[in-house]
């Protein structure tokens, strides 16, 4: 058996450090919205959302079907069976109407642009020896991919190019403390990378001049949580992530190139930059009508009153107003009970909502989202779908986000 | 750090209050255990310990503003506090503890301002830095503009003569040994166009050498002692923020036209011979020379209208990039002003300096006929409205091939040095000319700009 472990945990170390080298792969269309930072699809991430929790309206504070959890609530893992392990690929699309010099006076489109990645974007395990529970996840946070962009004419043409990833990887620990309550902690090294980049070219004569920007990102926090279970019907959550510094290595290069004036003119600057990341809370609830029908609700604080950008070593020119937030997701579970093989299974069927609303105050936007989901459970194999499709309102343009995942995990 | 040690204390003692029976029983191996509730506790601790950092403050003293009137001008005078700026009537001021109870005790009513200045590194008060390197950005800018006036409190002053779409204000660098005295006016105008990064090089480093070489360079300190000279380096401040940010080619202000299209060209904003044909300037939003719904319907060309309105200007120049000439009015035709034997004289000696530096040659001329035709251009208006000499220069390079837009850091003081000689020839000239009147009318006019200026204010008062 411990060799059994060992190969489980090994397998799940490899997988992890795969993914946190593996890129998402846009699929051609647009992404960004407002910042060059924004994340896609939303700012508020708290932690990875796997199929099952993406299909209860992203609610994760209060239900654990695999040790995602540990990314937005520790104390959940102690609720896992003895040892997990999770893989999580989704497929996310989001529209966007107005990023860096698309729609803001260079490029313009005629509608909406959209772009979708897809990518294995989270794995993990779990052990509980004793009443602890180890967790080790990979998971990709955010991405600031955006559409990219070429307009040609007949002696010019413009490029337009912007990638980036945030990757975290988290350690927690969780256990039952006093009788049903839980309480549990995790460590997260967050790194990743950003590049941005425009390409005018001249074509008569020739004079290309690029403009680039770099970041590399590095950063770490900590996320608690606690879990009340009353009388095995109610269960309610308390969680929060530290506020942290995303701190980068920054690059610029602003670069004229003209072989016919013999001209080759660069402006470059490397500094730090910081973009300070908010605090977040969140309290949980769910109750159990029977073992089949659950229900849980979360309500997450994003303090995002306090988020500032040092960049280039200075105080941000670009003003970023934010104000705080509270994102709200509720969902349903009920378990279906089938017999596959004449061995017992279980259909779970979820459906949920989800109220986000963005922390920018101008535009004052938020997305309403509607998620179902469904997966078999059957021995320790589970296998969960989930899918989200959100709609924006409040900027104007009539934004739409959606996000299809898929999980695969063992339960032993 | 010690509330955090005892913090971390009182956590282990609660755990450790648990029964040995218990805790034996659960966990089976007492070592593991106690390793394990170790790693805990040093976590919990640690997460404690992120809870209780505070952030830094990085202000020891604060900035107040003041509502200005008789009364409060005089106890100030008297109270010698360090003073910041002066803007709509409040006076900023730096404050310590101390100066604070001097207010206190003199029943001086203020508001906190400190908020509205954060906190620059010693890094931004050098032009070295940021994303655009040894070029200023908006923020850069009003530091080093601040930064001037606080050590050569004597000499310099920043106005913030009007506030961009956006928000950020236009600031005037007002040189003068006494801003009392009624001396002949010059104005020096950078960045109309977001792209033109050397045009807010070479007035601020004009504004820089007179405040500092005041006290040594004899001609300085003459002609600093004769005249007033005005320098607004960034007239587009949004247009520059995008420029350097998003798109470098961006020319235009910000203007949101409402229809997809952004940027109005400032340079076709004013208010002479405002559209009178669409090849000096464009009707169309999208393009590059779009010269808005109206004259002076910008803020930014506004605040340089609304401070001719106040000021007695004798010689204007506006900077631009690229191509290296010298132009003067009209823009609008080929038809040259019954001014332009003196103009061109003066345009003449200007490219010459220039050429006597380093060598390189501007090429001089009526804009019209030597560049291209521009109507609601800032060089006719002020010709035409106050009868004064008025000069685009368009510094280097020469043309695309040699960088276009783009021009090397360590050319900007080159730039600067080859300029030097020509403006300061254009403010000894105002000062000796002061009382020539290029138009003959020029202070009727000047008073009917006021008038009307004025007129135009009530009305909008009366719309409410």
């Amino acid at each position: 058996m411990r060799r059994n472990q060992a190969f489980i945990f090994s397998l799940t170390f490899l997988l992890a450090m795969a993914l946190l080298h593996s890129k998402s792969w846009p699929q051609m269309t647009t992404v960004g919205q407002y910042e060059d930072e924004a994340p896609f699809r939303t700012w508020n991430n708290l932690g990875i959302t796997t199929a099952s929790s993406l299909a209860l309206g992203e609610t994760q504070l209060t239900s654990a079907s695999d040790c995602s959890a540990a990314f937005s609530n520790p104390a959940l893992l102690s609720f896992l069976p003895r040892i997990t392990i999770t893989l999580n690929s989704s497929l996310s699309s989001a529209s966007f109407f107005k990023y860096s010099l698309v729609n803001t006076g260079v490029l313009s489109t005629q509608g909406n642009v959209s772009l979708s990645l897809f990518g294995l974007d989270f794995a993990g395990a779990s052990l509980s020896i004793k009443n602890w529970t180890f967790a080790l996840g990979a998971g990709l946070l955010e991405s600031y991919h955006r559409p990219r962009t070429r307009a040609e004419y007949s002696s010019y043409f413009l490029n337009f190019d912007q990638t980036g990833q945030l990757r975290n990887i988290n350690f927690s620990v969780a256990r039952k403390v006093l009788g049903n309550l839980s309480a549990g902690i995790g460590l997260n090294f967050v790194y990743g990378d950003f590049k941005k980049e425009v390409i005018d070219t001249l074509t008569i004569p020739q004079l290309p001049t690029i403009d680039s920007l770099s970041h590399k990102f590095q950063g770490s926090y900590i996320t608690a949580g606690l879990l009340l279970d009353i009388g095995d019907k109610i269960q309610v959550a308390a969680s929060f992530r530290t506020p942290y510094i995303k701190k980068s290595e920054s690059h610029s290069l602003k670069k004229c190139y003209s072989p016919g004036g013999e001209t080759d003119i660069k402006i470059e600057a490397s500094a730090r930059s910081e973009y300070k990341q908010p605090l977040v809370a969140g309290l949980g609830l769910s109750y159990k009508f029977s073992p089949d029908l659950k229900v849980a609700s979360d309500l997450v604080f994003f303090q995002w009153s306090k988020y500032d950008v040092i960049y280039f070593e200075q105080k941000d020119e670009i003003e970023r107003e934010f104000k705080d937030i509270v994102k709200i997701g509720a969902g349903v579970e009920y378990l279906s009970r089938v017999k596959i093989f004449r061995t017992k299974a279980e259909i779970p069927l979820r459906a949920g909502l989800s109220y986000d609303p963005q922390p920018m105050k101008s535009p004052d936007s938020s997305y309403l989202y509607f998620s179902l989901g469904t997966g078999l459970h059957w021995q320790k194999f589970f296998l969960d779908g989930g899918i989200l499709i959100g709609k924006e309102s409040g900027s104007g343009d009539s934004l739409s986000a959606k996000r299809f995942a898929l999980s695969v995990s063992f339960r032993l | 750090m010690s509330r955090i040690r005892e913090q971390s204390n009182l956590i282990y003692w609660i755990i450790s209050r648990r029964p040995e029976k218990m805790r034996h029983s659960e966990f089976g191996h007492g070592m593991n255990l106690s390793r394990m509730k170790k790693l805990f506790v040093f976590l919990l601790a640690l997460c404690f310990i992120f809870l209780s950092l505070k952030a830094q403050d990085y202000w020891i003293r604060e900035i107040i503003s003041i509502e200005k009137n008789q009364e409060i001008e005089k106890k100030l005078m008297e109270m010698n506090f360090d003073f910041l700026m002066e803007r709509n009537n409040k006076v900023y001021l730096i404050v310590s503890s101390d100066d604070f109870a001097i207010l206190q005790k003199e029943s001086v009513p203020y508001t906190l301002e400190t908020h509205n200045f954060p906190p620059y590194t010693q890094k931004e008060l050098s032009i070295q830095g940021g994303v655009n390197g040894a070029y200023h950005s908006y923020r850069e800018l009003e530091c080093d503009l601040l930064a001037l006036q606080g050590d050569h409190p004597q000499l310099a002053r920043v106005f913030a003569i009007g506030e961009s779409l956006e928000g950020r204000n236009i600031y005037a660098l007002k040189i003068s040994d006494n801003v009392y005295q009624d001396e002949a006016e010059v104005l020096f105008i950078g960045c109309h166009h977001a792209r033109e990064w050397i045009s807010v090089e070479v007035p601020y480093q004009l504004g820089k050498y007179l405040v500092e070489n005041y006290a040594t360079n004899s001609e300085v300190r003459d002609l600093v002692d004769r005249s007033v000279i005005w320098i607004i380096p960034l007239l587009n401040p949004d247009g520059l923020e995008y420029s350097i940010y998003f798109y470098r080619y961006w020319r235009k202000n910000r203007r949101d036209n409402r229809d997809g299209s952004y940027g109005i060209d400032l340079n076709r904003n004013y208010g002479y011979k405002w559209g009178v044909d669409d090849i000096g300037s464009s009707p169309n939003p999208y393009s590059e020379i779009y010269r808005g719904t109206s004259p002076f319907s910008e803020p930014e060309t506004q605040a340089i209208r609304d401070l001719f309105a106040q000021r007695n200007f004798q010689a204007m120049i506006t900077f631009h990039s690229y191509s290296q000439v010298i132009l003067y009015p009209w823009g609008y035709t080929t038809d040259p002003t019954d001014k332009d034997a003196l103009l061109a004289q003066i345009a003449a000696t200007m490219s010459g300096l220039i050429q006597s530096v380093n060598g390189n040659i501007y090429e001089y001329g009526q804009a019209g006929k030597s560049l291209y035709l521009t109507n609601g251009d800032a060089a006719d208006w002020t010709f035409a409205s106050s009868g004064i000499p008025s000069y685009t220069i368009e510094l280097p390079p020469v043309d695309i091939l040699h960088g276009g837009f783009f021009n090397a850091e360590e050319d900007i003081q080159t730039i600067f040095n080859e300029n030097l000689p020509a403006m300061l020839y254009l403010a000894r000239w105002s000062v000796e000319n002061s009382g020539l009147t290029v138009f003959p009318q020029r202070k009727e006019r000047r008073a009917e700009q006021r008038l009307r200026h004025s007129g135009g204010q009530k009305k909008r008062t009366k719309k409410g």
